[in-house]
């Protein structure tokens, strides 16, 4: 479920939540004021209820003379009685509907089929149960008689009732008391609601009994030794027999002695077990735990099965270093099969150049050999270059790399190709040095693509941009140093940015350029090597390479001149 | 001058042999490691080329044999494109490689560059002023820069480079570090400036400036010139 729909659902919930104790605590409010008004009405009506709700239903002579004598009193208190006893019924319905709701949302499973358990159930039930009688019992008691004290107080009731022992003596003014009645009821009632729903929520999930302190030590265990195990069985039985035995004056010496020959006997097994489990997390994969392979004690079968990992893990891992050989020595091998007639191909060429071609077009001819053996020789150099650099054989040699630096040194390594392309490469920040973990030679390498990948697809007269950004990480590592690239693209590109990056995939789809397809494929392997990520973004006819990787601390920095021989230092 | 070709690759074997003969070398051919071992016993050989993946002997275990009594310079032939054998090629004695499919006039030059500097190895002269690093030759009196024995134009700049990295040749200079000395003012922005002169620089010192034998790159660092 996405969070948006959580919290609107947790929001929905404590409305409810909200409601369901208002409301609650609304209705006690218009039965006590209705209650309050009854007794006011006492002394005037021979105490009956009714006889005040229904007056015309009671025509009895003692009732008309009440009415002659007090009928405006009477009417008014009526009337509001049956405002509050309405007030109270409706109340009382909204409360209701927001409990059903509340139960129905917050104790039926969610969508794993599953009821959520929360933190407030894991409570012992026996706790819960208290907690409720207490937050009913004894806030409900202080609720009403805070409240009423302060309600008697109130116009409507204040007729006429001189030995209500209600009254209030005015210690408290008014507003003290109601708001004294306000937190003391909605803590109450908000905690009973509470954990009347956590209950709800157990009973639901069947967890009443084993979340109460009674299951806890009792229930469970005996449940578990019930359903357990054999082992689980004999071990208990044995320790509580043996408890037993030790009881008797003639029982415990056995009982010593033979906690005393079995204890390290067992013991032992077990840390061997232990010791065997240690050494092969520790790369020791060959390593077998000493067992007995006849006994059929449970320690040493448990061993049996541990050494049977091991056995298979070793396999997986010798099978893996294998594969991981076969591969590498695959790869050199192709390479070197497809190289050598490569060679031929290349030297003949040259020779054939220098024979005396009398025919005009065989010139012609050769040059395009020519161009062609060398576009196969790029072909096949970036062809092993990409295997090599994703089957991860590659050693890398890890060094503190000074991003700028490298970035400068690469755009001058393509000095001459940038002036031919009409591109203007712009580093920024200048002058701020950005040290990265990484390989220098590799790194030069996924540089050397990226800017070769901007030389064949950037509009010319444009400009690529390359920013370098240092960003620090949650965690105790030094941070990540980022290096994005953004250049306008010569071409459309129709073509999804994670498609970019698979190999043989061109912006291009004629394949009319020069390049492999294997650059942005040989870069993200060869950044993935040393730990960083390459991604790509691309929109409209912007391209975005963003290349992550690790920072460095900046290394130990060298303050001394270079020595130059003392005597011409001319300059 | 005898130079032993050894490549099982009949073909190609031969087309090296085409280009040294054009060159006016002696050349021998070996098929395998074990033929140029008995080669190398047999006749004066002054350079071997030798490639690395052969039947019967594979060059790594040829060169290692080789090495054991002769001194002579050895070029490796690499088709497997790793890195590594490079390394293990270095390691053993090979005194260069070339990665097939090469350049033939790069691998001639190689084999050029590596007969002058056997042949001359006894007249490293110890005169002052005077900067070397295997072929390399900065002097500081004539300032002039000399590699594998030709002389070569740089601008003052690009000497200025040179002079500092061969001086302190092994050392890596940072290029802020290259920028305060050369041009002799601090380094406030260098931008590319230092990387674009050693990349003009590598291309007028080096056969092959994508695979630099002198001045080399740091990536990330700076640049040296290699201790040779």
């Amino acid at each position: 479920m996405d969070t948006k729909l959580r919290k609107f659902r947790n929001t929905g919930n404590r409305f409810l939540f909200a409601m369901c104790v208002l409301s609650f605590l609304g209705m006690i409010a218009g039965v006590v004021y209705a209650l309050l008004l009854n007794s006011n009405a006492w002394s005037l009506y021979d105490g009956n209820l009714w006889y005040l709700l229904t007056p015309g239903e009671f025509d009895t002579a003692r009732v008309q003379e009440l009415w002659t004598l007090h009928g405006d009193q009477l009417y008014y208190i009526r009337i509001e009685m049956l405002i509050f006893l309405g007030m109270a019924i409706g109340l009382a319905l909204l409360c209701l509907g927001a409990l059903i709701a509340l139960l129905v949302r917050t104790t039926g499973p969610d969508e794993t089929g599953m009821v959520p358990i929360r933190k407030a159930d894991r409570w012992w039930t026996e706790l819960q149960v208290i907690l409720l009688g207490a937050a009913g019992a004894a806030g409900g008691i202080a609720f009403l008689r805070i409240f009423a004290a302060a309600a008697v107080q109130t116009r409507w009731v204040g007729l006429y009732n001189p030995e209500d022992h209600y009254v209030y003596t005015g210690e408290y003014p008014v507003m003290l008391l109601y708001a004294a009645a306000v937190l003391v009821g909605l803590f109450s009632a908000g905690l009973g609601l509470w954990l009347m729903l956590s209950l709800v929520r157990k009973v639901r999930a069947g967890q009443l009994i084993s979340r109460s302190l009674f299951g806890l030590i009792l229930y469970e265990p005996l449940r578990k030794l019930y359903h357990g195990s054999g082992v689980m069985r004999k071990v208990i039985l044995i320790t509580l027999a043996a408890a037993l035995v030790c009881m008797t004056i003639v029982g415990a010496p056995v009982v010593f002695g033979l906690v005393l020959v079995l204890g390290p006997k067992y013991v032992g097994k077990f840390e061997a077990i232990k010791e065997g489990v240690r050494q092969v997390n520790e790369g020791n994969l060959t390593h077998q735990i000493p067992v007995d392979p006849h006994s059929s004690s449970e320690l040493d079968a448990l061993g049996r099965e541990i050494n049977r990992i091991f056995d298979s893990s070793n396999k997986a891992v010798q099978n893996e270093i294998r594969n991981q050989r076969l591969k590498t020595e695959l790869i050199s091998n192709v390479s070197h099969d497809l190289r050598t007639p490569l060679t031929s191909i290349i030297t003949y060429l040259d020779l054939l150049k220098s024979e005396d071609l009398k025919n005009e077009r065989a010139t012609e001819y050769l040059d395009v050999l020519e161009k062609k053996a060398d576009r196969l020789k790029q072909l096949t150099d970036d062809l092993f270059e990409a295997a090599k650099a994703s089957s991860g054989t590659m050693p890398v040699d890890f060094t503190t790399v000074e991003l700028g630096s490298l970035i400068r040194q690469t755009l001058g390594e393509f000095d001459r190709r940038i002036q031919d392309s009409r591109l203007t490469f712009l580093v920024a920040p200048e002058d701020v040095k950005y040290y990265v973990r990484a390989d220098g030679q590799l790194l030069y390498r996924v540089m050397e693509n990226l800017v070769g990948n901007a030389l064949k697809y950037a509009m010319p007269g444009t400009r690529v941009y390359i920013s370098i950004s240092a960003h620090a990480t949650s965690g105790p590592e030094v941070g990540i140093v980022m290096m994005e690239m953004k250049n306008i693209s010569s071409q459309p590109l129709n073509i999804e940015a994670d498609e970019l990056m698979e190999r043989f995939k061109r912006g291009d789809e004629a394949r009319a350029t020069d390049g492999s397809g294997l650059g942005l494929a040989i870069a993200k392997d060869l950044l993935k090597l040393q730990n960083g990520r390459l991604d790509i973004a691309i929109d409209g006819d912007l391209f975005k390479v963003t290349a992550a990787m690790e920072a460095a601390e900046p290394p130990f920095i060298e303050t001394e001149d270079p020595q130059q021989d003392s005597p011409d230092q001319d300059k | 001058m005898n130079v032993l070709v050894c490549d099982d690759d009949h073909e190609i074997a031969k087309a090296i042999e085409i280009y040294l003969r054009n060159e006016g070398y002696n050349v021998l051919r070996a098929a395998n490691g074990a033929e140029a071992v008995d080669l190398c016993r047999d006749h004066e050989v002054h350079l071997i080329l030798m490639d690395l993946m052969m039947p019967v002997m594979d060059g790594m275990e040829a060169t290692k044999i080789i090495r054991e009594s002769k001194d002579i310079p050895i070029i490796m032939l690499t088709a497997k494109g790793e890195d590594y054998d490079k390394i293990t090629g270095l390691n053993i004695g090979a005194d260069d490689y070339v990665t097939k499919p090469f350049n033939p006039l790069e691998l001639i030059a190689r084999v050029r560059a590596q007969l002058r500097r056997y042949t001359d190895f006894g007249k490293r002269d110890s005169e002052s002023g005077v900067y070397r690093s295997g072929g390399l030759v900065i002097d500081d009196v004539q300032k002039t820069v000399i590699v594998e024995g030709n002389p070569v134009a740089v601008t003052p700049i690009e000497y200025g480079i040179l002079k500092l990295l061969t001086q302190n040749a092994g050392r890596v200079f940072s290029m802020e570090q290259i920028y305060e000395s050369v041009w002799n003012e601090p380094a406030f922005n260098p931008e590319n400036t230092v990387a674009v002169h050693i990349r003009r620089i590598r291309e007028k010192i080096e056969i092959n400036p994508r695979e630099p034998r002198y001045l080399k790159v740091v990536w990330g660092i700076g640049y040296k010139i290699e201790k040779i």
